[in-house]
């Protein structure tokens, strides 16, 4: 008989390890409640991250079925976010290997999704400018100041967890985060004043 | 000034339906794949063909490592210090060694009275020898006693 059967059946209020362990143990519904708690926050996270939409979409696909395939290798070790987001990190360091080194995310080529391209800046009411504005800036991030950002303010997760997601040390964390903050002021300050 | 979230920018921000799709389906797949391919008796039948498959291993290494003798006696030798000199015989005086089922020691008796019958006091001798190099009590009927003792081959006494 499996772990599984042992326990009680997982639902929305259960903890994503809980959920996790669930689905590890052969629960597809557990799974289920899991994506549906973490799509929006990780595809909007790897769109940061790369800019582009169908990019972004085939990254978020590729994280999923590695964790579906890494199921019975899971262990609680640190909360489920962490875990995920690792995946989603490698592949993205995956995606920017196998691509130029040379080649960076133009924040003048409309390419942060099709709402972009699709919305000319004279047409567009102000508050889509300023998300505009926004994304542009951030994408112009260099990449490690980009993931950090990301992490910390789209995920709310901690310094240390975004230090072993994307494997180094908290201060270096701490730096990244100071520097993508101070160069987003630098871009908004106009928009939206003083950027947290 | 309108706060609600844009339909448009949430639309673009999340996944399309076909990836939400092809996720759920996958790990749908791979839970039914994984109970497909080991289903319940398959680790019990496992373990019986691995102990089965190691303990024909260990007999081949065990062969390979002292393989099996044997020993053919010249007449009139023994296997074992100690013992007298077995007596010269034939496969048909010893069931044992020939293969025969049933009790060896009536298998003797039977040779025995074959020699009985056939008046053969030396042929009754070498059962007796036979039987006496392999520790085998034999305990005779008042008619072969009678005629053991008759032809020198066994005391009185019983």
């Amino acid at each position: 008989m499996t772990a599984f059967m042992d326990r009680p059946p997982e639902d929305a209020s259960s903890t994503d390890e809980a959920l996790m362990l669930a689905f590890r143990d052969g629960d597809h519904r557990a799974f289920q409640l899991l994506y549906e708690r973490h799509r929006g926050p990780l595809f909007r996270f790897l769109l940061g991250s790369v800019g582009e939409h169908a990019t972004a979409e085939e990254l978020f696909q590729d994280t999923w079925m590695r964790l579906v395939d890494a199921r019975q290798r899971y262990r609680v070790k640190a909360r489920f976010t962490t875990y995920l987001y690792r995946i989603a990190q490698n592949r993205l360091i995956d995606h920017y290997r196998a691509k130029r080194p040379t080649e960076r995310i133009d924040p003048e080529d409309g390419r942060y999704g099709a709402t972009t391209e699709s919305s000319g800046p004279a047409a567009a009411p102000e508050r889509e400018q300023s998300l505009i504005a926004m994304h542009r800036a951030i994408a112009a991030l260099p990449l490690e100041q980009r993931t950090a950002f990301l992490l910390r303010n789209a995920q709310d997760l901690s310094l240390e967890e975004i230090a072993t997601i994307t494997g180094v040390g908290r201060e270096t964390v701490k730096s990244r985060l100071r520097y993508a903050l101070n160069k987003l002021r630098a871009a908004l300050g106009g928009i939206y004043g003083p950027v947290a | 000034m309108d706060q609600s979230p844009d339909p448009a920018s949430n639309r673009e921000a999340l996944p399309g339906e076909t990836v939400d799709r092809a996720i759920l389906d996958y790990a749908e797949r791979a839970l039914h794949d994984e109970h497909r391919t080991s289903p319940f008796w398959i680790w019990p039948v496992s373990a019986a063909a691995a102990l089965a498959i190691c303990v024909g291993l260990f007999s081949q290494i065990a062969n390979f490592v002292a393989p099996p003798t044997v020993v053919i006696m010249a007449p009139g030798s023994s296997a074992e210090p100690g013992l007298p000199p077995a007596p010269a015989v034939g496969a048909d005086l010893d069931p044992v060694s020939s293969g025969a089922l049933g009790d060896p020691t009536e298998q003797l008796i039977e040779q025995l009275r074959a020699a009985r019958s056939a008046d053969d006091p030396q042929r009754f001798a070498t059962v007796l020898a036979h039987a006496e190099a392999r520790g085998i009590e034999l305990s005779l009927d008042r008619d072969l006693r009678d005629w053991a003792v008759r032809h020198g081959l066994a005391s009185a006494q019983p």
